[in-house]
């Protein structure tokens, strides 16, 4: 997602290499909208989140 | 885009095209284990063995190595994946177009210092291969070939990586298999010395049973914090940030505790962390050659991947974009050798104390950039601003640099270490409940969201209105 600067005034870009100005003009238009998708967000929960609380518990308690 | 243009992209720090990025999540799964699974999970176990036994430092470590690596996908995921960019390129809208170079010293000395280190074991595990095959005698004189080796070895890494990324999981697809030989070399030693391993005391633990149990949860967390450097070159070849999340935290944060297990059940019963000292005891030449192979095989694997991420890092800097591969390869190899060359021993001796200063400035730099994503930027984020620095653009700040973000990483750095001192282990008395690292992580994410409202009241930094 590309949205610079609301707010923000930017001069006119210096001139990127040629290749890399397509490069970006692809990736702006093809990049995801979003990032992490509920299932991602799910497992990042459960694995960095929930066990670690569980096994902090185990330990702290055991 | 030209042929070459897409030959070349993943020798680059520019965006990956969406074609280019081809890694599924069993691709990504098995170079980011083999990335993991290094001769530094061994003294990681090693390190939580002064403090735990063998099942407590298990369950530490394991949620210590889950905490970090989350906190390491939420602050270089989102960006590094959605544009398929590196770590470092995906600090510019935090630190600036010029402030990213210190993320981008961090990433370099932090990644030469661990490869000087693998780099060496490796050279040190060949020769003890060499003689357990007979193909060596034993003598001193064979400690003049370790500098011999670690120059083949950073040889044959030149070569791989000469192929890109695609160099990189060649060899993991190869490797890969040398994690389950490291879970099996475990079994060996849990099943013959169980009760040695139940009866065995920490060295160094404290009176204090929570304080113990912490250490060992933060010295997990200190781990995997350490893999930001690397994650960025690696998600970036994945299509999309759904395809990451497993791979990462199964085939990052998983291998590690359970390989730090060797080296925690070596050091408690055998007082060595390495197998390929103990695996003699236990199993006799014929185990000791299988563990060698595995030691040496697996840092060749976690060394090439880092050279890889290393070599990506430097393209960020203007002076070094028009150089070849082959010269940035040379670039980051050369520290690398040297150490192993002139250094090893002193470098061995001394690496300890020097990464634990260098582990400290990532927990502020994963704040800094989750707060930056997910609260500052609500995931907007000009990937072509990225690639200028010219006044007036979106992440140009201040002469290229942010000082709310270099503030905010003094103020982590100094949490940590007023929490924990990472040479001496002294602490304070919150340690223990809350870990340094988290606190670190905590405070600069803090001082990173007050500064940047001055920074935003300044119409600095392009965050999008509210």
């Amino acid at each position: 997602m590309t949205d610079p600067a609301q707010g923000n005034t930017l001069s006119q870009a210096p001139a990127l290499a040629p290749q890399l100005e397509a490069r970006i003009a692809i990736v702006e238009s093809a990049a995801p909208k979003s990032d992490f998708d509920a299932s991602g967000w799910f497992w990042m929960i459960l694995l960095g989140v929930a066990i670690p609380l569980i096994l902090l518990a185990v330990g702290w308690w055991a | 885009m030209t042929t070459h243009a897409n030959t070349q992209a993943d020798e680059s720090a520019w965006p990956l095209l969406p074609e280019e990025r081809t890694w599924g999540a069993a691709r990504l799964t098995l170079t980011l284990a083999t990335t993991a699974a290094a001769t530094w999970c061994y003294l990681i176990g090693e390190s939580v063995a002064g403090y735990l036994g063998f099942i407590k430092g298990g369950l530490a470590l394991s949620a210590g190595c889950m905490i970090g690596m989350v906190l390491v996908l939420l602050a270089a995921g989102p960006t590094c994946v959605r544009f398929g960019i590196d770590s470092v390129a995906a600090t510019k809208p935090q630190f600036g177009s010029r402030g990213w170079v210190v993320p981008a010293a961090l990433q370099a000395v932090s990644i030469i210092g661990w490869n000087s280190l693998l780099i060496i074991f490796f050279a040190k595990s060949a020769v003890q291969l060499c003689v357990a095959l007979g193909i060596l005698d034993l003598g001193s004189h064979n400690a003049a070939l370790v500098p011999v080796l670690t120059v083949l070895a950073c040889a044959i890494i030149f070569t791989v990586l000469r192929r890109g990324a695609t160099g990189v999981s060649l060899v993991s697809n190869i490797l890969v298999a040398h994690v389950l030989i490291g879970l099996w070399m475990l079994y060996l030693l849990v099943s013959r010395r169980w009760p040695e391993l139940m009866a065995a005391q920490p060295a160094n633990a404290s009176s204090n049973h929570l304080w113990n149990y912490t250490t060992g949860v933060e010295l997990g967390i200190g781990a995997t914090l350490s893999w930001w450097p690397y994650i960025g070159a690696m998600i970036r070849m994945a299509p999309n940030a759904r395809t990451i999340v497993l791979p990462v935290m199964l085939g990052m944060a998983a291998p590690v505790p359970l390989l730090s297990l060797i080296g925690l059940a070596g050091s408690l019963v055998l007082k060595s962390s390495d197998p390929t000292e103990w695996l003699r005891i236990v199993g006799g030449p014929a185990y000791a050659i299988v563990s060698l192979t595995f030691v040496t095989a697996a840092n060749f694997g976690t060394t090439t991947a880092g050279i890889y991420a290393s070599a990506i890092g430097l393209r960020n800097f203007a002076a070094l974009q028009k150089h070849t591969w082959t010269t940035l390869l040379l670039i980051t190899i050369a520290p690398v050798a040297l150490v192993g060359i002139f250094i090893p021993e002193l470098f061995f001796a001394k690496f300890g104390n020097f990464l634990a200063l260098i582990g400290v400035a990532f927990a502020p730099l994963c704040g800094i950039q989750i707060v930056d994503y997910f609260v500052l930027r609500r995931g907007r984020i000009d990937i072509r601003a990225i690639y200028v620095d010219a006044p007036g653009h979106a992440y140009y700040f201040w002469r290229g640099i942010n000082p709310a973000a270099m503030t905010a990483l003094a103020v982590g750095c100094f949490t940590y270490i007023a929490f924990l001192n990472p040479l001496t282990y002294d602490s304070i008395a919150p340690y223990p409940y809350l870990t340094a690292s988290l606190p670190s992580a905590s405070a600069a994410a803090l001082a990173y969201f007050l500064g940047s409202l001055l920074v935003i009241r300044a119409g600095r930094g392009a965050y999008p209105r509210r």
